[in-house]
């Protein structure tokens, strides 16, 4: 447990000094391409990609975590997809948001449904919020293995929101279409390492909580069967 | 296997048939939606002819009347049988899982569709619209549609069957599964169709049927571990 803690406040600070690195390089070293909108909400995609990144990440995990379940039966890897869809929501959420802000400040709308993008990155976050909402109807040992099927159901939504703006039509950028400096990479790359550590920070956070629990509730049969 | 899952279909069609529940509560359903679609959208009998408005407004119409009746449809598939406790004496059958999901399959396929076809006569009905003539186009696709919607709905109905709040569950999950993937291609095809555009039609109805396949691979591997018990 020492160690766990010692390991959470070690991850917390890189993540703090990787968020700090990261916003000072996107804001000024980062070079923009000319680009054929107003340039400074191009900044936004030094937040935008990383998060959306992690996004994909975490809901990798649940499927992953979902079939090794199904595999080993360890209770283990049900809390291991449990944390990683909650982190994964929130970070699908940040995604959206800041995609948004983008979308407002260079296309002067927040939200349009016509967009392959948006809404299958909306489905995704909605099959992990009915993800989550399963994991609250269902009760007892069915629990873990019907979410680990859906688990691994709504993983379809992850290639379908990831390619949906290569395939279908969508107002999404794609940045390899325009000349990206070096930099620019380097700085990215930055990002994505920056939010994976905030992503496996929380996760381990949230992941801490769910042993947690678990204790409690074999403490509560415990005592229910005493008394 | 087939000659088990059609055991199982013809179990399910023989108690539909002598209790008629949910067929007659999709149905009246359905009457219901059209209804108070024809209420709500009183313009649009006057207007019917126009192509461009309705080929945008039909099929979505259609559509939320296909999805909500399919979707009591789909919720007695497995509730029930966990209700009367035959879920178990179905699942002692010796047979391969996979035959449960396609009997399953097979009935819910059947009554979605029948009442789908209804959904169509009666909006034929209530707005004196005649689909540009295209009867079969849209019957085609809304088989194809209501074949993908079945597929992922019975493994997401057993899904949902266990939970205490499977009520607002089922909802929830076949939304988040089918409308993307589902609902929208088919309302784009069923739209392309009445406005005589085949290549459109044609892309849309090739994500359905892409997406039945992946539903049934789900399906295979993922139907034994929902059951299991």
């Amino acid at each position: 447990m020492k160690w766990g803690k010692r390991r959470d406040s070690a991850l917390l600070v890189t993540m703090l000094v990787a968020m700090l690195l990261l916003a000072y390089l996107s804001t000024f070293v980062a070079v923009l391409p000319p680009l054929p909108w107003d340039a400074i909400s191009f900044h936004l995609f030094f937040y935008h990609i990383p998060i959306a990144w992690t996004a994909y990440l975490s809901f990798g995990v649940v499927f992953a975590a979902s079939v090794q379940y199904l595999r080993t039966r360890a209770q283990k890897w049900d809390m291991v997809a449990a944390s990683s869809a909650e982190v994964g929501v929130l970070m699908t959420t940040l995604a959206l948001l800041s995609g948004s802000l983008w979308s407002k400040a260079q296309l002067g709308y927040y939200w349009t449904w016509e967009d392959a993008k948006l809404f299958t990155t909306f489905i995704l976050w909605m099959a992990y919020v009915a993800y989550i909402a399963l994991r609250t109807g269902v009760r007892g040992d069915a629990r873990a293995r019907l979410c680990a099927v859906f688990g691994i159901i709504s993983f379809v939504f992850v290639p379908l929101s990831f390619f949906s703006s290569r395939w279908l039509v969508s107002v999404h950028t794609n940045l390899t279409s325009y000349p990206f400096p070096m930099i620019n990479g380097v700085i990215l790359l930055l990002g994505v390492v920056a939010f994976t550590i905030f992503y496996v920070a929380l996760f381990r956070l949230r992941y801490d909580l769910e042993t947690q629990m678990a204790e409690i509730e074999t403490v509560k049969e415990a005592m229910e069967e005493t008394t | 296997m087939i000659s088990e899952a059609l055991a199982v279909a013809w179990k399910d069609f023989r108690l539909e048939l002598r209790t008629r529940e949910r067929l007659s509560s999709m149905i009246i359903f359905s009457i219901m939606v059209m209804l108070s679609f024809r209420f709500a959208f009183s313009f649009f009998g006057v207007h019917a002819e126009d192509p461009v408005l309705s080929a945008s407004l039909v099929p979505p119409m259609l559509w939320i009347a296909f999805f909500f009746a399919g979707m009591l449809g789909l919720a007695p598939v497995f509730a029930k049988e966990t209700d009367t406790g035959t879920l178990n004496g179905l699942l002692l059958a010796p047979t391969d899982r996979f035959a449960i999901y396609l009997g399953k399959f097979m009935t819910s396929l059947f009554f979605i569709f029948l009442v789908s076809l209804a959904s169509i006569v009666f909006f034929a009905i209530f707005f004196n619209y005649d689909y540009a003539g295209q009867w079969i186009g849209i019957a085609g696709v809304t088989l194809l549609g209501t074949a993908a919607y079945a597929s992922i709905g019975v493994t997401v109905s057993a899904l949902a069957s266990t939970a205490k709040t499977r009520d607002v569950l089922l909802p929830l999950l076949l939304i988040t599964v089918t409308l993307f993937t589902v609902v929208v291609p088919s309302i784009n095809a069923t739209s392309s169709i009445l406005m005589n555009d085949y290549e459109t039609a044609l892309t849309n109805i090739r994500y359905v049927a892409a997406f039945i396949l992946i539903s049934f691979v789900l399906s295979y591997f993922l139907f034994d571990e929902v059951l299991e018990d």
